[in-house]
Formats: structure tokens, C-alpha cells, sequence
């Protein structure tokens, strides 16, 4: 007899959308299991850790200090032939801060927190299948601790990351075309000196479609890392990566840690809702294609998740057209600035190392109000015809 | 394919791009069922770990 687990609303995946989703359901008023293949949430680390300030409000939870590894005041980008434009506070009016977080802590307080609330949070146990039954039921057969684990949910939560199953399970086409992937490696380093910036390395031979990131995340260690598209290059994101560190920034630099991954740079699926499921996170493609940053979207969309899933069982509805509104609202709140942002990504992946290295000039004699991706773009598109066309309806 | 499971850091970006959707990435395995050797994941590996 295999175990039986039954609940109003299952999460599947613990990472930041997961937990905030698992945390809103219940407080909505639902009975809430959630689910990792992890045995321990938070790791590994598969994320360069980076946020804006704005994700704290967003979470509703007084922010710990224990979260964030560093404070990180500025942005250095660096062109191909070598422009540095640092976005400082001698050219930025209202700089603010990032933060550089420690997702190992991070993640698993968002976790403890929706645990807190009452979530039942069941670790190393994977999905394995899914089906709808006949009275509506969603029913997931996972593994746990090597048994074979039953649970029937009124509905699902998927928030299993960029290569998600329950998605396709339940017949929601997740997977992502070759040109819309970031594959990434990752090194923690330390020994190679940081400034109080985030450094981003841009060009074709740097990073095809991508680029090289030094998050400082202490006084001397950060996370080192790079995206590639792969439909761009034959060869893999290591070879790159590794080839800059063999640059002069890396001199000295020695390894900590190593992690890979992938981030979805495309539009967010058209739909991420389904009858009795919703999307969240990397799942759902909510990523911020220009940057590959998906922690506030992710914790956002499952704000917006969770809470409909809470009204969805208190009016016992689990049809797509009444969990639609899960995507209205996710949509009203960041669906502009992501279609921005992906007109941005192919614009600068269509790029070549001489238009990067004028738009970094002409940024040199630009100043900025604030340090945002929008406030950034409109002073590039201002040098770049082609950028200018690209986003005309969206910077007035 | 093949996977180096030595070179493997069961990241999942191979299973995000299969068309098919067959690669499963359990916490300790890479699992490929069904694969019509289209080469994408191999492509997509951060890592070069898999090959045909």
C-alpha cells in the first residue's frame, strides 16, 4: 500500500515562487502540501543571487539581514574592446542600492516561513506522473525516500523550475527553444579584487548572447559566472567562462564553489494557467529576459498564485477561465516591463561588438535619473536607431 | 546521447530544451528515455556533458 496524501492545493517546487505561492495559499485559507526532490531547500545554488531592493516590499516579510551576503551600490558594464561605463552615484540622481543575496539562507527562511504558516512541506519527494481524475481530482505520483508517494490535490502549483514536468503533465507545453536559453556556469571566487560594483562583461566572444557577471557577494568573494545562448556558438558556456579567467580582471582568483543552470530569456508562456494549475517562476518563463534575473518575478507570480488558488478553493472553481485571472494580475504587475525587456534581449543579442562598444560610449556622455533597466534603455535607444524603433510604443 | 556523469552537475538545462520532453533530472541521476538524438541538449549543456 502506497502512502495517500490529500490536500486543497499542491506545491510542486520550493524555490522562492514556490514558497511564496505555498505561503499565500494557505493564508487564504487552504490546505496546503508542497513538495521538493531537494533534501535540503536552498541548494544547490544554481542563481548569481542578484536583486533590487523593490523584492523585499514585494515579499510582505520585514527583511533579514542574514539574507544579504552584500550590498552592491553601482553597476559596471563593460563593452567588447574594453569601455567602462560605471553607473554611479556621480551619474546616476537616485541610485539604490542592490543586494547580492545568500539564497542558501534565503530560500530556505522562505521556505520555513510558508511551514510557519502551515504548509505540510514533504523534501525528497519528486514528481513523477500526473493525471486528472474523473471527479476533477489532480492526482501526483511522486517518490519519497525511495516509496512510491500518492497525492490528490483540487489543484496544482507548478513552480518546478526551468525544466519543469508537471507542467507538461497536465498539458502545458514548457519546453524552451534552443535561441530562448541562457546556459550558464557559475564560479564563487575569491582573491581577485572587487570594487563596491556589479561588473557585466558584453561581446561576442565573451559571452555570445549573454554575458560575464562578477556579483560581489563579501569583502573578497564573489559569484563569477556567464549565460550564452547555445544556438549562437559551438562551444559551451564553461569554455567561455573559463576563457575569462584568464583575462587580467581574474588574476589571482581562486575557486570556492561551482554551479550551472538554465534561465528561460523568452516572452512568459501564453498561458500559465490551465484547469486546476498555475505556473509560477522559471515554470511560467516569468524571467526577466534582458538580465536572467527571475527572483522577484518568480516571488511576485506566486504572490498572485497563491492567492487565487485560496479564492479557487473557497468558491470550489478550478476552471481555466476563472484561474485566468491569476495571469491578469501578474500581467498588470511587471507583463510590460517583461515584453520590454525581451525586445531589449534581441536587440542586444543582435548586436555586434562595434554597435555594444558605441552604445557604451554614448552612455559615457549620458547622465540617469534612476539605475533602472527602462531609465537605461531609453538612454541607449536614444544613440540606436534600431533600439529606438524596437521600443518606441513602450518608453514614452 | 550519453551523458559524462562526471562532467554532469545535474543542472537541467538539457531537460528545459528536449523537444520531447524524455530527460529527467532526479536529485542524484539524469535519466534519457526516447531519444530521437536531435543533439539540442547537447547544445544547450553548460558543461559539454553530454555527447552522442
Amino acid at each position: 500500500m502506497s502512502k495517500k496524501l490529500t490536500c486543497d492545493i499542491l506545491v510542486v517546487g520550493m524555490g522562492p515562487g514556490g514558497s511564496t505561492a505555498a505561503r499565500y495559499a494557505v493564508k487564504g485559507g487552504a490546505k496546503v502540501i508542497a513538495i521538493d526532490k531537494r533534501a535540503e531547500i536552498g541548494t544547490p545554488i544554481q542563481c548569481a543571487e542578484g536583486v533590487s531592493e523593490s523584492v523585499f516590499e514585494k515579499l510582505e516579510i520585514e527583511p533579514n539581514p542574514r539574507w544579504i551576503s552584500r550590498n552592491v551600490p553601482y553597476v559596471r558594464l563593460v563593452s567588447p574592446s574594453g569601455h567602462v561605463v560605471d553607473l554611479n552615484d556621480e551619474r546616476v540622481a537616485k541610485a539604490k542600492f542592490g543586494f547580492v543575496l545568500d539564497r542558501k539562507v534565503f530560500d530556505k527562511d522562505l521556505a520555513t516561513f510558508a511551514v510557519i504558516e502551515g504548509v505540510e512541506l514533504h523534501l525528497k519527494t519528486r514528481f513523477v506522473t500526473g493525471e486528472r481524475l474523473e471527479n476533477g481530482m489532480m492526482r501526483v505520483h511522486a517518490r519519497q525516500f525511495g516509496e512510491d508517494v500518492t497525492i490528490d490535490a483540487k489543484m496544482i502549483i507548478a513552480a518546478d523550475g526551468v525544466a519543469s514536468r508537471v507542467g507538461p503533465f497536465f498539458g502545458i507545453k514548457t519546453f524552451i527553444p534552443l535561441k530562448h536559453i541562457e546556459s550558464c556556469v557559475q564560479y564563487e571566487m575569491t582573491g581577485m579584487g572587487l570594487d563596491d560594483a556589479i561588473e557585466m562583461y558584453f561581446g561576442k566572444d565573451v559571452a555570445p548572447g549573454g554575458y560575464v557577471w562578477i556579483f560581489p557577494k563579501s569583502e573578497d568573494t564573489a559569484n563569477v559566472g556567464i549565460g550564452i545562448i547555445p544556438s549562437l556558438t559551438d562551444k559551451n558556456a564553461k569554455y567561455y567562462l573559463d576563457k575569462f579567467l584568464e583575462t587580467p580582471r581574474m588574476k589571482g582568483a581562486r575557486f570556492v564553489e561551482l554551479n550551472a543552470g538554465g534561465v528561460p530569456v523568452s516572452r512568459p508562456l501564453k498561458e500559465t494557467y490551465g484547469d486546476s494549475i498555475l505556473l509560477v517562476g522559471d515554470a511560467a518563463r516569468v524571467v526577466n529576459p534582458l538580465t536572467g534575473g527571475g527572483i522577484t518575478t518568480a516571488i511576485v507570480s506566486g504572490k498572485y498564485a497563491g492567492k487565487i488558488a485560496a479564492e479557487a478553493v473557497s468558491a470550489n472553481n478550478f476552471g481555466k477561465e476563472y484561474l485566468m485571472r491569476y495571469q491578469e494580475l501578474w500581467k498588470d504587475d511587471f507583463g510590460k516591463s517583461l515584453e520590454l525587456f525581451f525586445r531589449a534581449q534581441e536587440v542586444l543579442v543582435s548586436m555586434s561588438d562595434k554597435e555594444l562598444d558605441d552604445a557604451a560610449r554614448s552612455m559615457l556622455k549620458c547622465d540617469f535619473e534612476t539605475l533602472n533597466e527602462v531609465e537605461l534603455l531609453k538612454a541607449v535607444a536614444k544613440t540606436n536607431v534600431k533600439l529606438l524603433l524596437k521600443f518606441k510604443k513602450f518608453l514614452n | 546521447m550519453n551523458v559524462n556523469k562526471e562532467l554532469c552537475m545535474l543542472c537541467q538545462t538539457c531537460a528545459a530544451v528536449c523537444p520531447t520532453q524524455n530527460i529527467e533530472v532526479t536529485e542524484a541521476d539524469i535519466i534519457i528515455s526516447e531519444c530521437n538524438d536531435c543533439g539540442i541538449c547537447a547544445r544547450a549543456c553548460p558543461l559539454g556533458a553530454l555527447y552522442e
